[in-house]
Parts: structure tokens; sequence; C-alpha cells
């Protein structure tokens, strides 16, 4: 099968994949008791609104695995001064930033209907909108700085030290403090949904789908992104040397 | 029609999500094939023979 037509394929196939998940998720019914596959628990606490945990938790993961792959590539960029690494850092760091903001906007939604306000300042809303302002700022410094190799370099550094961060704020800090998320240290009803024993196996099969459906979505787009983007420099060296 | 929409809630939520869903995904998908056919484009430029 040649390159192209295996692309499609992949393309098609991904297509197909989230978009059976998004039915799966939203589609079937969440029963006290589930006998079958094709029932879901239905979790204390959270009731109809658990369905949210198979698009705002996948993309709130992403959001750290994107901040991370960042940070690698800001790693490789000091290490090769490659240009090729800062555009796959900064790539990154967008995609992070973008699924960053879904998380939050999903969960500001669902926080209306759980919660009565879209913003309570909970520990898991306070430490999201940090990590927000954390990337918002990386992207203010990269573009107040007008020199390739100095915006390459001062942008390695800050996604390194980000990328340290931005897993603490998703995962450490929300779950040691008492809030209203589930998972925070004084739930008692639900708890860490996902790892607590919430879910029965289709719930599992689906989140995991979403969840790579979602990375499937991220590295195309990730792909697209650095494309484009070295499209654009080499129309630029072009231009330059014209 | 009200209670139509109340009682399917869930269907009008999965209806609206399959719709920004394939929104997003024809989306990308015409994406990749403009930047196949910019990339090509630069690749004959660079390249004339």
């Amino acid at each position: 099968m040649s390159g192209k037509i295996k692309n499609r394929r992949l393309k098609q196939v991904l297509g197909l994949w989230t978009t059976a998940v998004i039915i799966l998720a939203l589609g079937l019914p969440m029963v006290a008791h589930p006998s079958h596959w094709g029932e879901l628990p239905l979790i204390p606490g959270l009731e109809q609104r658990a369905r949210i945990i198979f698009f705002h938790v996948p993309t709130a993961w992403l959001s750290v695995i994107a901040f991370l792959t960042s940070m690698w590539f800001g790693i490789r960029y000091l290490r090769k001064k490659s240009p090729d690494d800062d555009i796959k850092s900064v790539t990154h760091a967008g995609l992070g930033l973008l699924f960053c903001i879904l998380a939050t906007v999903t969960g500001s939604i669902w926080a209306k209907f759980n919660w009565g306000s879209f913003w309570n300042w909970d520990p898991r809303e306070t430490s999201i909108f940090v990590l927000l302002l954390i990337y918002g700022a990386y992207f203010a410094l990269r573009s107040a700085i007008d020199v390739e190799e100095k915006r390459a370099t001062l942008s390695a550094v800050y996604s390194i030290i980000a990328g340290v961060i931005a897993p603490f704020f998703i995962f450490i800090l929300p779950r040691i403090t008492a809030g209203l998320h589930p998972g925070s240290a004084d739930d008692v009803n639900s708890g860490p949904v996902v790892s607590s024993g919430g879910m029965n196996a289709s719930m599992r099969v689906i989140f995991y789908s979403s969840v790579a459906a979602f990375i499937g979505m991220y590295l195309w787009m990730s792909n697209l992104r650095i494309r484009a983007t070295r499209l654009v420099q080499a129309q630029e060296l072009e231009s330059r040397k014209q | 029609m009200y209670d139509f929409l109340t009682e399917n809630a869930l269907y009008v939520v999965l209806l609206i999500v399959l719709v920004i869903w394939f929104g997003i995904y024809t989306y990308l998908y015409k994406l990749e094939g403009k930047l196949k056919h910019l990339e090509e484009l630069s690749k004959k430029q660079g390249d004339p023979s």
C-alpha cells in the first residue's frame, strides 16, 4: 500500500473511530445496576453529567502530554539548535493551550449544571487558570522577541520550566486540596472517577477509546501545523534571498 | 417541541456534537489537501528540473 493511500486510510479510520466513540458515549443508557455491556453505571453525585468524562478528561490529559512534548522539543532545541525543534516545541505548546482551553470551557459548562455556577474558584479551576496564564505568557514572550535564535532559546527554556510545572497543576495540586471537583481531597461521593473503580468495563473501553481518538486528532493537528509553519518559513527564506 | 427537546435532550446533544465533529473533521481533511498541494508546488519551485 502506498504512503498516500495508507495516510488517507488512517484519517478515515480516525473519523469513524471518533464518530463511534461519540455515539457510544452519549447514546448508551446510564442505569443504577448495569447488567450487560450496553449499559453504563450511574456514578453517585454525577449521574448523567458523568458523560463529560469522555470529552473533558482526555482534553485535560492531552494538554499535559502536549506541554511535556513541547518541553521535550525545547530540550532538543537547546542541545542541537535546530530551528525545526523550535517549530515542534511551539506547535505542541499551542495545541496544549488549545486543549487546556477546551478542558476549561467543557468543565465550566459542566460546573454550571453540577455546582450552579460557571466559575467557583475551586482548586481545580484555579490551577487550570494558572496553567492558562503560564502558557499565555509563553506566547506573549515569543511575540515580544524579534531575533529568531534568541526567541527560540528563551522560549525553549520557558517551555522546560512550564513543562515541569504543568503535571503538578493538573494531577497533584487539585487532589491534595479540598474542593468541589470529583477527586478532591475531601470528596466522599465519586472520588477520582477514572481510578476509583466507579466505571464499569464498557465505560472504561469508551473512555480509553476517546483518549485514543483525541490523541489521533492531536497528532494529526500537530502534523498539519508543523508542515504549515515549515512552508511559511521556507517562503520567508526565499523572499529574503530575492 | 419543548416537550420533545426536554424528553430527548441527550439525543439533541448527540446530534449537535456529531455536527461539530463532522465540521472539524471536514475542515482538517480539506486543510490536509491544501497543504499537500502547497508542498508539491514548493517542491517544484525548489527543483525546476
